[in-house]
């Protein structure tokens, strides 16, 4: 027993000798380079300007509202990839266990090429898709209020916070409206495609994973095959897939940190902006990590929450 | 519930197929397959033609330069990919051979050491964790002594260090990995908290955001006239990264080796070290081997990431080589996309089917 | 690529740092002009590739007119301008291979700041290019300052000070404009290409360098009023007084050269020339090599290997180039530009 504690003891004393050497170091250092190690820079002017923001920027805002507008547009570009991913790779999981001989093989085609090429090559991919084939902002195209060119998609839309507007034209682009830039949508469709095929395994897992007797049994009570599907098979598969959904949804949200590649300015690429201009390399990470980190820890504690609670609770 | 009961017989469903079903009956078997079949058919016609056209018929295999592939209509330009290959694979670096030597190496043991039917493993393991680093590092590198000159990092890129980087962090990965899941699995409650607080801490964080911390803080927190090597602080974010992972695979492994194992190992007098030398380790990642295969695939990917703290990767060097004016084209980058795509595919699906393969082989040997 | 780090010293995130360690490592460095003497080759840091600065050719030789400076030190100590080993060297990691003794020089299309002089233990021999942060626009849009982009989309590099001065630009000027951020700045150049900005804005010269990177080179041009001053100078180690006199006198003598028209083909045969001026800057009548650590016809060997200034510049950066950048603020101070060197006597 007496070992036992020692152990910890030099354990403990060998990581706080550690951190110390490390604490000493950084402090060293981050005096030597005149690192600033508060947080007063949140509220300095950034002067760098952000091409998509869900909240009313300029670059005369500060550094914290640059952050907090970064840290929006990750979510909300995550948020919207999740949900499409889902949709696709749910249909294409079902593809894949469909009796169909060629639809089957074609959705496991789907999956293995999709999964097996980088998340970066996706993006520089749909970014160059769909950049190329869209009209210069002198030849756009206007459907209904809507205006499409390789600026982005601008809807007449009135946002809380914004003046309700309609997209004007200036002298280089389209000019209010709520925009989605191509940036934003290359991201999307990136994100999308390539956890969808992550997604659709996950799905044919889960069903699997349910006892072959169990749409046996449905459909000898005289359920159809579409209410076995939804009402016996479904429920018992996303019991199963539930946990790697989640976790699915978080490593895309961490993903959509490859943003800076493509041009779009999410948390990661906003704090690597701010890193260089004011040298707050401890306190940019910080706020990085308590996005990401807050999340998953959020995301989990809630799921837990979830198993416990909910009829889906652990066998 | 009573709305689902059946009041009358099902008709007997046919007997299942007792031959294999043909073609036909796969395909066109009944009306909803059909359909499917059908849609499916139209799509390929609609497709198929303008994919085959761009990639073959129409692409350009031969030309000096990118006038050819300008030329409206033109399809993929091959021409560019067969030019630029060297820079796609070995970056500045100028002596390809030691390159190729040193990756031949790599692929010896790795054959070797996941081969079902290889002998004397313990051999490889030691040549790829201890000799490949050695060797690589000269190789590579250059040791002015023995008539190889230093090659600085700066020249190297491409396929190379796309490799390097996978190979080194999962030869880091592997240990590091079992340490952690050991140390997670420890009944020491701080040495417990302290492998858990890395794991999840590591796994919370999107790698680009661990490359950054490895390129910025890491320089930081160590005396100032240790000042790592520029490939060397990716790699060890890499490695971070890439060991947080293997450490759950592994727990996953530690937990697949019954109690019994480990008990009747101590009833029989081994010691702790021994008892998880001998006995647990080894059934542990004989079980878990598909997974680590999984996690290098995971890894190689991942390694396109380090273009943000500017290494030229493999992808970074196709992206590069994107803008050379000799080339540049209207169809330039969709080829290089296109060929980038097929090497990760080629490479990640090579692994992957492996790894798949010896899992059937492994869930068919615990049956 | 060729895009300078910020101008603060904080920005240099990982090269001050090694930086602050050298600083109080190396006082007791050697003499360097002893160092490269008996190394026999002098070890110049130049830029990873950017065309007409530094950047290899086929065969692996180097060209630019950063590197030609490295030839024409090599030419003063040597006699031979290829005694001279490259370096590459990326934004980062410049300075700390300069403090750490790798390199002996730093010519690589460095921004002469205060900071980098006050704080990081770096000299500047002198400015050889004076450059300015200018935009990469389409010739159609006929466009004649960056004050007429009101309202375009302009493609930037993530963490240069060109991010910094091109907000201070518009926001001073009381216009707006969006900003598309790429973390590298082949990435923004694409963009650019492809559409989707209106402008690219870098360095002038790395403008130049990066629009014949484009396919079609001849509809773009580079603005010629610039937002910045970026003024390029080689760089040496603070403490060595008599190699940053070295350094700084080749820059001198190829522009006198340039002053008094002595070039590559007539600088052994002017050292009969009847101008004083000349035939002291050639050795003829006196020694001025001497003080300096070198021969007394230091200036024809630096000529007669690499030509004067304005052969330099015209071979890797203007007419006999394919960049073609204008002399501009880079002519002799006869010619209206900003060139003025000391003599020497």
């Amino acid at each position: 027993m007496t070992r036992r504690v020692a152990l910890q003891i030099l354990l403990l004393l060998l990581v706080a000798g550690l951190f110390g050497a490390a604490f000493m170091n950084a402090k060293a250092n981050l005096e030597a380079r005149n690192i600033p190690t508060s947080f007063a820079f949140l509220w300095q002017t950034a002067g760098f300007g952000l091409n998509q923001s869900l909240i009313p920027y300029s670059p005369l805002d500060s550094y914290g509202r640059a952050l907090l507008s970064g840290a929006l547009n990750t979510l909300i570009v995550s948020l919207i990839a999740s949900a499409l991913a889902t949709v696709f790779g749910f249909a294409v999981g079902f593809a894949r266990l469909s009796p169909h001989w060629a639809l089957a093989r074609l959705a496991g085609l789907y999956v293995e090429s999709l999964r097996n090429i980088p998340l970066l090559l996706h993006l520089l991919f749909w970014y160059i898709v769909l950049l190329a084939p869209l009209p210069a902002p002198e030849h756009s195209v206007s459907l209904g209020g809507i205006v499409l060119n390789n600026r982005g998609i601008y809807f007449p839309f009135p946002l809380l916070g914004w003046p309700a507007f309609e997209p004007a034209r200036n002298a280089f682009n389209v000019e209010g409206g709520l925009r989605l830039a191509p940036e934003a949508a290359a991201m999307i469709a990136g994100l999308t495609f390539y956890t969808s095929s992550y997604i659709a395994e996950i799905l044919r897992a889960g069903v699997q994973a349910v006892a072959r007797g169990q749409s046996e049994a449905a459909l000898a009570l005289g359920l159809s095959a579409a209410q076995t599907r939804k009402l016996v098979v479904l429920p018992q598969a996303l019991r199963v897939a539930l946990p790697p959904l989640v976790s699915q949804y978080l490593a895309l949200t961490k993903n959509s940190s490859l943003a800076a590649f493509i041009g779009f300015a999410d948390l990661m690429q906003v704090s690597g902006t701010i890193l260089n201009q004011t040298g707050a390399a401890l306190q940019t990470l910080a706020a990085d990590m308590a996005l990401y980190f807050g999340l998953s820890v959020l995301t989990l504690a809630l799921m837990r929450r979830i198993e416990r609670g909910s009829d889906w609770g652990g066998r | 519930m009573t709305d689902f009961l059946r009041s009358d017989f099902l008709p007997a469903l046919p007997p299942p197929p007792s031959r294999e079903q043909s073609w036909r009956e796969k395909l066109f078997g009944d009306a909803r397959a059909a359909a499917i079949t059908l849609s499916l058919l139209v799509g390929a016609a609609l497709l198929l033609p303008s994919v085959v056209r761009y990639l073959f018929i129409d692409a350009v295999w031969r030309a000096p330069d990118g006038a050819l592939c300008r030329a409206p209509g033109a399809g993929a330009c091959w021409a560019y990919v067969a030019a630029k290959a060297p820079f796609f694979f070995y970056g500045a670096y100028p002596y390809p051979w030691r390159v190729n030597l040193t990756f031949a190496l790599a692929g010896v043991l790795i054959v070797w050491l996941l081969h079902p039917r290889g002998r004397a493993k313990g051999y490889a393991l030691a040549g790829f964790f201890l000799g490949l680093p050695v060797a690589g590092f000269v190789l590579l590198y250059g040791a002015p002594a023995l008539g190889l000159p230093v090659v600085g990092t700066n020249l190297w890129g491409g396929a190379l260090v796309s490799l390097i980087m996978a190979l080194a962090g999962i030869a880091a990965a592997l240990p590091g990995g079992v340490l952690l899941a050991l140390g997670r699995r420890s009944d020491l409650p701080a040495l417990r908290w302290l492998c858990v607080g890395i794991i999840e801490f590591v796994r919370g964080a999107p790698l680009i955001a661990v490359l950054f911390m490895a390129n910025v803080l890491l320089p930081l927190f160590l005396p100032p006239d240790w000042a790592p090597d520029r490939l060397l602080r990716p790699l060890f974010g890499i490695a971070l990264f890439a060991s947080a992972y293997m450490a759950e695979v592994v727990r996953g492994g530690l937990a697949a080796v019954p109690r019994g194992q480990d008990e009747a190992a101590q009833a029989l007098g081994l010691s702790r070290v021994k008892t998880l030398r001998l006995i647990v380790l080894p059934q542990a990642l004989g079980a878990v081997i598909p997974g680590i295969v999984n996690n290098f695939v995971a890894l190689f990917k991942d390694t396109t990431l380090v273009a943000i703290v500017g290494l030229f990767d493999f992808l970074h060097a196709i992206e590069i080589a994107r803008l050379d004016p000799v080339w540049a084209g209207p169809q330039i980058a969709l080829t290089g996309y296109i060929f980038a795509a097929a090497f990760y595919l080629g490479f990640c699906l090579a692994m992957s089917a492996y790894a798949r393969r010896l899992e059937k082989k492994l869930a068919a040997a615990r049956r | 690529m060729g895009v300078r780090m910020g101008l603060f010293v904080k920005s240099q995130t990982f090269g001050a740092l090694a930086l602050a360690a050298v600083l109080t490592a190396t006082v007791s460095r050697a003499d360097t002009l002893d160092q490269v003497l008996s190394r026999g080759v002098l070890v110049c840091g130049v830029n990873i590739g950017l065309a007409g600065f530094g950047l290899p050719d086929d065969r692996g030789f180097w060209r630019g007119f950063d590197v030609d400076y490295c030839r024409a030190v090599a030419a003063a100590i040597f006699d031979d301008p290829q005694k001279v080993r490259f370096t590459p060297l990326s934004g980062k990691d410049r300075f700390t291979a300069l403090q750490s003794g790798e390199i002996d020089l730093l010519s690589r299309n460095t921004t002469w700041t205060q900071s980098r002089e006050a704080a990081q233990g770096l000299l500047f021999t002198g400015i050889n290019y004076y450059d300015g942060q200018s935009f990469m626009v389409r010739k159609a849009r006929k466009l004649q300052s960056p004050r007429d982009l009101k309202g375009a989309s302009i493609c930037v590099q993530q963490g240069t000070t060109t991010e910094l001065n091109l907000a201070d630009y518009f926001h001073k000027a009381g216009i707006s404009a969006e900003t598309v951020v790429f973390s590298g700045g082949d990435e923004a150049l694409k963009a650019y290409e492809s559409g989707r900005c209106d402008a690219y804005t870098t360095d002038g010269s790395a403008l130049y360098a990066q629009r014949l990177k484009l396919a079609a080179p001849d509809d773009h041009e580079v603005l010629a009023e610039t937002i910045s001053k970026e003024p390029f100078s080689p760089v040496v180690r603070q403490g060595d007084d008599r190699w940053f006199n070295l350094v700084k006198w080749t820059q001198f003598a190829l522009l006198d050269a340039e002053e008094l028209g002595v070039t590559a083909a007539n600088a052994d045969a002017l050292r009969q020339s009847d101008n004083p001026e000349i035939r002291r800057l050639l050795g003829a009548d006196n020694d001025f090599g001497a003080g300096l650590g070198l021969s007394r016809d230091w200036v024809v060997r630096i000529v007669k290997a690499v030509g004067n200034y304005g052969e330099i510049f015209s071979r890797n950066l203007g007419d006999g180039s394919p960049l073609k950048i204008p002399r501009g603020l880079n002519a002799q101070w006869r010619d209206g530009g900003l060139h003025y060197a000391p003599p020497v006597r």
